[in-house]
This record gives C-alpha cells, sequence and structure tokens, in this order.
C-alpha cells in the first residue's frame, strides 16, 4: 500500500513539478535564512502531497478495485498514511541534501560567510520539525479524506485553522480561554527544535502531540472502516 | 488404483477445491484491537506527561521554597525576615527564564530561603479578565505593570527595592544582596534590573 502510494504520487507530473517547485524555493530559502528558518515551504509540500490521498480513490473506483483483495481497511488506510509521510520524508530528505550541497559548493565558495549558521545538525533539527509538524496535518487530512469529496479535506484543515484561532481576537476572556484549550489539544505546538535536541521530550506537549494524532488515526480508521463505499462516483 | 471420492453437494455436483478465503466485507471492516491499544497507550502518555509538567511547574519557582503569596506579610511579620514577591505570570517569557536561571539555580535558592520570605504572585488577567482582590492590591500598592517584577518589601509592607526584566543570574544576586547589606537603608524603587 505504502509503495502503491508513492508509486501512485510520484507518477502524476503535475504534482511531481508542484514539488518540484516547492523544493526549489525551499532550497533558496534554506540557502537564505539558515537551517533554522529555511523549512516554512515544507508546510505546502505536506498539503501537495497529502491532499485528497483517499478520497481520489474512492471517487475513480481505484478503492473498490484495491478492496477486492483481502486486505483490511485498516490496512489501506495507514498504507496511505505512511505512502504520505514516507513521500513527504524523500521530499524533505532531497531538498535537505540538495541545499546542504548548493550551500557548501556555491554559496560559501562565492560569498563566505553569506549562510554562516548552515550546519548539519541545524538542517537535521529543521527537518524532523517540518516532519512531526507535517505528520499531524497529515493525520487530520487522511481523516477529513475518509468522508469529504475531493481535496474538500484541505478545506476542511483550513477551517479548523480558522475555528481554533479565531477566539484569540475575542474580547471575552472564557471564549479567549476556550480557543486556547481547543487549540492546545487539537493542533498542538511543540517546539521541535528544543525536543529534538533531548529538552524537554516528555513535556505537556509532547503527550499532546502524541495524543492528538493517535485520535486523528483512529477516528479515521474508524470512519473510513464504517463507511458506504460508493462506486465511480464523488 | 485407489478411487478418490469426491464429496459431493446435494445437487449431485462436487464441492471446489477451498480457494483461499478473500475477506468478507465484514472482515476487512473490522478494526484491529491493537488500534484501540494504542489509542490507550497515547491517552496514558498524555496523562503522564501533564503530571510531569505540572510537577515541574508547582515546582516553576525552582528550588526556593515559596510562601503562599496572601499570608507572606503575617509570616514576615513573625520571622523578621523582608518579603521577596515575585510578580510573575504564566504567558510570560522571561519568568520562564528566571524561574529556570535564577530560581532554579542553588545559590540564589539558598540565598533566597535563608534571608526572605518568598512569595509568588501570578497574575491571571490575560487567562480569566480579572485577579483575586488581593493581587490587585498588592500589583497597585507596589505599581506593578510589567512581568516579572520583583519586590524586596520589609515586613511592614514598605518597598525597600523593585526591579522589573531579567537580566541574568549575576544581576539577580546582587539585587537580592544588596537590601541585606544595608538592610536599615531603604533602596529607591525602580532600581536596576535583576
Amino acid at each position: 500500500m505504502i509503495r502503491r502510494f508513492v508509486r501512485q504520487k510520484f507518477g502524476s507530473a503535475g504534482l511531481v513539478v508542484a514539488l518540484a517547485v516547492l523544493g526549489l524555493v525551499q532550497l533558496l530559502s534554506l540557502a537564505a535564512q539558515g537551517a533554522a528558518g529555511g523549512f516554512a515551504m515544507a508546510g505546502w509540500a505536506i498539503f501537495v502531497i497529502a491532499a485528497g490521498s483517499v478520497s481520489k480513490d474512492i471517487s475513480s473506483g481505484a478503492l473498490q478495485m484495491i478492496l477486492s483483495r483481502p486486505i483490511r481497511r485498516t490496512q489501506y488506510l495507514f498504507g496511505r498514511y505512511f505512502g504520505v509521510l514516507l513521500s513527504y520524508a524523500q521530499f524533505l530528505l532531497l531538498t535537505s541534501v540538495l541545499s546542504f550541497l548548493f550551500v557548501h559548493l556555491v554559496v560559501l565558495r562565492t560569498a563566505r560567510g553569506a549562510a554562516a549558521d548552515f550546519s548539519t545538525a541545524g538542517l537535521a533539527v529543521g527537518a524532523g520539525q517540518a516532519f512531526l509538524t507535517g505528520a499531524l496535518q497529515a493525520a487530520i487530512l487522511l481523516l477529513f479524506s475518509t468522508f469529504l469529496p475531493g481535496i474538500a479535506d484541505l478545506l476542511g484543515l483550513l477551517l479548523v485553522y480558522l475555528v481554533l484561532n479565531l477566539p484569540q481576537f475575542s474580547q471575552a476572556p472564557w471564549l479567549r480561554t476556550a480557543g486556547e484549550r481547543a487549540r492546545e489539544n487539537m493542533l498542538p505546538s511543540v517546539e521541535w527544535a528544543r525536543v529534538l535536541r533531548g529538552d524537554g521530550a516528555l513535556g505537556a506537549a509532547t503527550g499532546r502531540f502524541v495524543f492528538a494524532l493517535t485520535v486523528y488515526l483512529v477516528l479515521a480508521a474508524i470512519v473510513f472502516s464504517r463507511r458506504e463505499l460508493p462506486y465511480g462516483q464523488d | 488404483m485407489a478411487r478418490i471420492e469426491m464429496p459431493e453437494t446435494p445437487e449431485g455436483f462436487p464441492l471446489a477445491a477451498e480457494s483461499p478465503r478473500p475477506a468478507g466485507a465484514g472482515s476487512q471492516s473490522k478494526i484491529p484491537s491493537l488500534l484501540f491499544l494504542v489509542l490507550v497507550a497515547a491517552a496514558l502518555f498524555r496523562i503522564v506527561t501533564a503530571a510531569i509538567d505540572r510537577g515541574t511547574r508547582d515546582e516553576g519557582g525552582g528550588l526556593v521554597r515559596w510562601t503562599a503569596g496572601e499570608s507572606a506579610a503575617a509570616t514576615a511579620r513573625a520571622s523578621g525576615k523582608p518579603i521577596l514577591y515575585d510578580f510573575t505570570a504564566e504567558w510570560c517569557g522571561p519568568c520562564k527564564m528566571l524561574d529556570a536561571n535564577g530560581w532554579s539555580d542553588p545559590e540564589v535558592a539558598a540565598l533566597v530561603n535563608a534571608s526572605y520570605v518568598p512569595a509568588r504572585v501570578v497574575d491571571r488577567m490575560r487567562e480569566e479578565g480579572k485577579n483575586p482582590a488581593w493581587i490587585d492590591e498588592l500589583q497597585r500598592r507596589y505599581g506593578v505593570g510589567a512581568f516579572p517584577t520583583l519586590v524586596i518589601a520589609g515586613p511592614d509592607g514598605k518597598a525597600i527595592a523593585v526591579a522589573q526584566g531579567f537580566a541574568g543570574k549575576p544581576n539577580l544576586v546582587e539585587f537580592l544582596r544588596g537590601p541585606l547589606r544595608k538592610a536599615d537603608s531603604p533602596a529607591p524603587p525602580n532600581g536596576n534590573p535583576p
């Protein structure tokens, strides 16, 4: 299932072009800002890779073909999820290696000191941070993809961000507090740079992250296992 | 040669050789129980990390033995020691630095525990829109407008030294030692930052 997803994704010319453009922009961003601040574009790559990962198979009828084999729906579902993660990891690895080579072979030779903060450890931490943040977003997209058509899962994720961030602009303290609690638990933000350096790995934020990720995946499994599948329609 | 008897159906047709059984809709839709075990494990991890975090935050003031803010004045009057108020807030970044690099330092903690009645006053205005009356009263009395603010007050409640922000351990130690060196000569409010 994982290999099928990776083959399917990287077999699409549009997606490869989109990832190549994102990779190029990220490469330049890494070269300009250094390892710590250069992975902002990676957030867009996870959307490109993970959007509609299940819903497209449902609407094309491919899912029904796949499920004619003796596999569980959860096997298929988690195959998609780990396929997303593998593709994203490949994207991060490739852009990191290319950025490293670009900075060390081109930038540092032509403009010495231009990217002084570009270290291998910093790059690894930045990529790890992007990967873990992406893993949560991919889980939310997977959940929405099990019951929303096409790439409406992206809109669902956008809506979640919007709804959870609006209360902080409210004048009512109770609403701000409620919004903050909801955001902390549904979209937990972890200081991965600190955690990946071994500080605060057992902090409350890490616990919230692991629990939220698991809940999204279990919910996706429950919804996907229970739903009736249409044939070749969306 | 022995004749192999094929079982027959009531209609007389032999039964087909058993093929690998394709999973029916029921078994395909079955959710592995492992998934729920993982969910339970994640919930336990969530609870444990929250407890660890709370424990760390309760120590928040590091090694300093804090007195309840409301009763600090009474304790100071009884012991004759000056009060050290730490006006802090949950959301305040420099306050966390003060916790980590100041109150968690053994030298600082020993000095505070030996010479002061330390009391933390946690502002809840941003979270709850209001503070308990005693916090409002203390903030008004010492003119607290930013966090962290440290106030050293005599047992009578009169301010001896006030400082805002956290500028490292050496400055903090200097701030804490200052009033002890000249216990009888009150320093002007808004002294150097600790």
